[in-house]
């Protein structure tokens, strides 16, 4: 007990240190002490150079936090509530959704009525994103649906809507084609205070409702059976969470495009490091994908001096030693 | 050892509530498996053995007591109907234990016996209280010693007796065992068997076990009833359940059952017919 909160410590700790090197690093020749300083009292830099600071680093480096707290947190539950080691928002179809829904409204200019043109692609997304999720609810209340029939169905998502996807490709012209490669890339460039604020507050609604549930979450990881005779209404949680993972996935996805690895790396990194109590597994996840999405941020900035890589190629690169890494502990200790 | 079949009499309370199984069906899509099922009332305090081929639907009929497959019929515990109560309320009543604990877990055993108490609202006292508790019944079960061991290094039996001590941490009224023991070394057979039986009469517990070791079934049964094709084929103490035309009827073998000299008896199976 007393290890697993000083472990969710260790971690809290490494995101803040993280997230601390992610604000002072850019292209712009900022120091490392002009910008904390400018953060503590606003205005001491002159104003393009404040501008910097408050409307480009800060939305960037809470943006990268946040979209992988979230998409890790979406990941951990649906690993659970599907019972599936290999599910999360990626994997199941949610971000080739979201691709879906941001191309209608790049290369076909279709999006829901009223709506600005700036407001177009993340809308659509998310609006792709959440059906898709909803699609997967209603496979898994069907009775006879077990939670193999579910990831399945997930993978004929991914296909479905990459398909479509590559379609309209095909048929667009070169400029939404470069626009819709780089929005697929993903990338932390257009992150605004308003997306911020945005998954701030999802992060807020869902977090706790995640919490509450943890404890059956953790018993459903031994079986629905067990889970149901314990008094566990196991189609109401499957559904709650799903309705989680709708939210804090079809909002990440929105703002900053695919991010592939996160949602499903950064959940067993703290499985390897926590177990299954979900009460430690469920923070854990949180922290780590946001840990992980800003050392992306960071090494976006700095792998390639002078260029700024996409973040969605920059995950993989970092999520995927630090996993093998976990994995081979694992395995020598067993 | 020899006053345990005596410890809980059949009609030593009237009053006390007893589960009652009558015309119960229940099966799977398309297939029903148990019809028409009824059983003579269990009492408070007694273990009774449900013994039957592979395929008999033991199982199933577990599963349908517990609530977790659609059935009609009548399950009462004392006057209350359980059948198609919320989930909530059923679990408050009656615990079932499936054959199989999942693979794969990454949970300690402490965590998993733990976890079975605090899911549920009014079981969730404090940390502390719940791991006390977690832990007298890994004492009592003699597994405490794996008490901080991942789920995924132990043995089928080690897992087997965790299943166990989660399913009577939360001390149902009605604890349904479905092969609690078929992993189980000779000792940790004898043992199970005996603490389920003093658990279930100091809790004053009903406990529905299914056994395929008919002479454990026997010596540590009040009553036995054999299954087969989703019927029920006998019914009664040991001595009237197991008799070698129902043997010969319902596993298709040649057995005798003798009597050994301290009181109980042993089943020995000679041939298949
Ligand atoms: N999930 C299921 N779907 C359909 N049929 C099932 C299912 N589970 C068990 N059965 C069938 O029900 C019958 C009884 O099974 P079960 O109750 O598991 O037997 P037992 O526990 O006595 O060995 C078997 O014929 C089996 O094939
Ligand atoms: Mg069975």
């Amino acid at each position: 007990m007393l290890r697993k909160t000083l472990v969710v410590s260790g971690l809290a700790i490494a995101c803040v240190l993280t997230f601390l090197t992610d604000l002072v690093t850019g292209p712009s020749s900022l120091s490392a002490i002009q910008v904390i300083q400018e953060l503590f009292s606003r205005g001491t830099l002159s104003v393009p150079q404040s501008t910097i600071v408050w409307e480009l680093r800060l939305p960037q480096a809470a943006m990268a936090f946040l979209v992988g707290a979230s998409l890790s947190l979406a990941g951990a539950e649906m690993q659970t509530i599907l019972n599936n080691p290999l599910a999360s928002p990626f994997t199941l179809g949610v971000s080739s959704a979201a691709s879906f829904g941001a191309a209608l409204a790049i290369i076909m200019g279709i999006s829901l009525p009223f709506v600005s043109g700036d407001w177009m692609v993340p809308l659509n997304a998310f609006v792709c994103a959440f059906g898709s999720v909803l699609l997967l609810e209603m496979i898994s209340r069907r009775k006879a649906a077990g939670a193999n029939t579910v990831v399945l169905f997930g993978i004929a998502l991914v296909f479905t809507f990459n398909a479509l996807v590559a379609f309209m490709q095909f048929v667009s012209s070169q400029e939404a084609l470069q626009q819709l490669v780089f929005w697929s890339m993903g990338s932390l460039g257009r992150s605004t205070w308003t997306s911020v604020y945005a998954l701030v507050g999802v992060m807020l609604v869902t977090l706790p409702f995640s919490l509450r549930s943890a404890n059956q979450m953790t018993v459903l990881r031994m079986g629905e059976d067990r889970a149901h005779s314990f008094g566990i209404n196991v189609a109401r949680l499957r559904f709650m969470a799903l309705m989680r993972i709708s939210l804090l996935s079809g909002t990440a996805v929105a703002f900053v495009g695919t991010i592939g690895f996160v949602g499903l790396v950064a959940p067993h990194i703290a499985r390897l490091m926590l177990g299954e109590d979900h009460k430690f597994l469920l923070p854990a996840s949180a922290l780590a994908g946001g840990l992980v999405m800003s050392l992306a941020s960071v090494l976006s900035k700095t792998l390639v001096p002078g260029v700024l890589l996409p973040v969605g190629i920059v995950t993989s690169i970092v999520g995927v030693p630090i996993f093998v890494l976990l994995i081979f502990r694992r395995q020598s200790a067993i | 050892m020899t006053d345990i079949a005596s410890s809980t009499p059949e009609n030593s309370m009237a009053s006390a509530p007893a589960l009652t199984i009558e015309h119960l069906s229940a099966g799977y899509r398309n297939r029903p498996i148990i019809k028409n099922l009824s059983l003579m009332p269990m009492q408070e305090g007694q273990v009774v053995s449900l013994i039957g081929p592979n395929a008999a639907g033991k199982s199933t009929l577990l599963r349908a007591i517990a609530g977790l497959l659609p059935a009609t019929g009548s399950v009462r515990l004392g006057d209350v109907e359980i059948l198609g109560l919320p989930l909530v309320d059923q679990a408050r009543h009656i615990t079932y234990t499936p054959q199989e604990l999942p693979q794969q877990i990454a949970l300690t055993v402490l965590e998993t016996v733990m976890g079975a108490l605090q899911v549920s609202r009014e079981n969730r006292q404090d940390v502390d209280a719940a791991m006390q508790k977690a832990i007298d019944v890994l004492e009592r079960l003699g597994i405490s010693h794996l008490a901080m061991e991942q789920l995924d290094r132990l043995s089928g039996g080690q897992r087997q007796l965790t299943s166990l001590a989660q399913t009577l941490v939360r001390e149902p009224k009605v604890l349904l065992l479905d092969e609690p023991i078929s992993a189980l070394d000779l000792h940790y057979q004898l043992r199970v068997m005996k603490e389920v039986r003093e658990i279930a009469a100091e809790k004053r517990m009903i406990v529905l076990v299914v056994l395929h070791d008919l002479s454990i079934a026997a010596r540590w049964s009040d009553r036995i009833v054999v299954l087969a094709n989703g019927a029920v084929v006998a019914e009664g103490t040991p001595q009237q359940a197991i008799t070698p035309e129902v043997l010969s009827d319902v596993y298709q073998v040649k057995a005798r059952v003798e009597s050994c000299s301290q009181g109980s008896f042993t089943v020995m199976v000679d041939d298949v017919v």
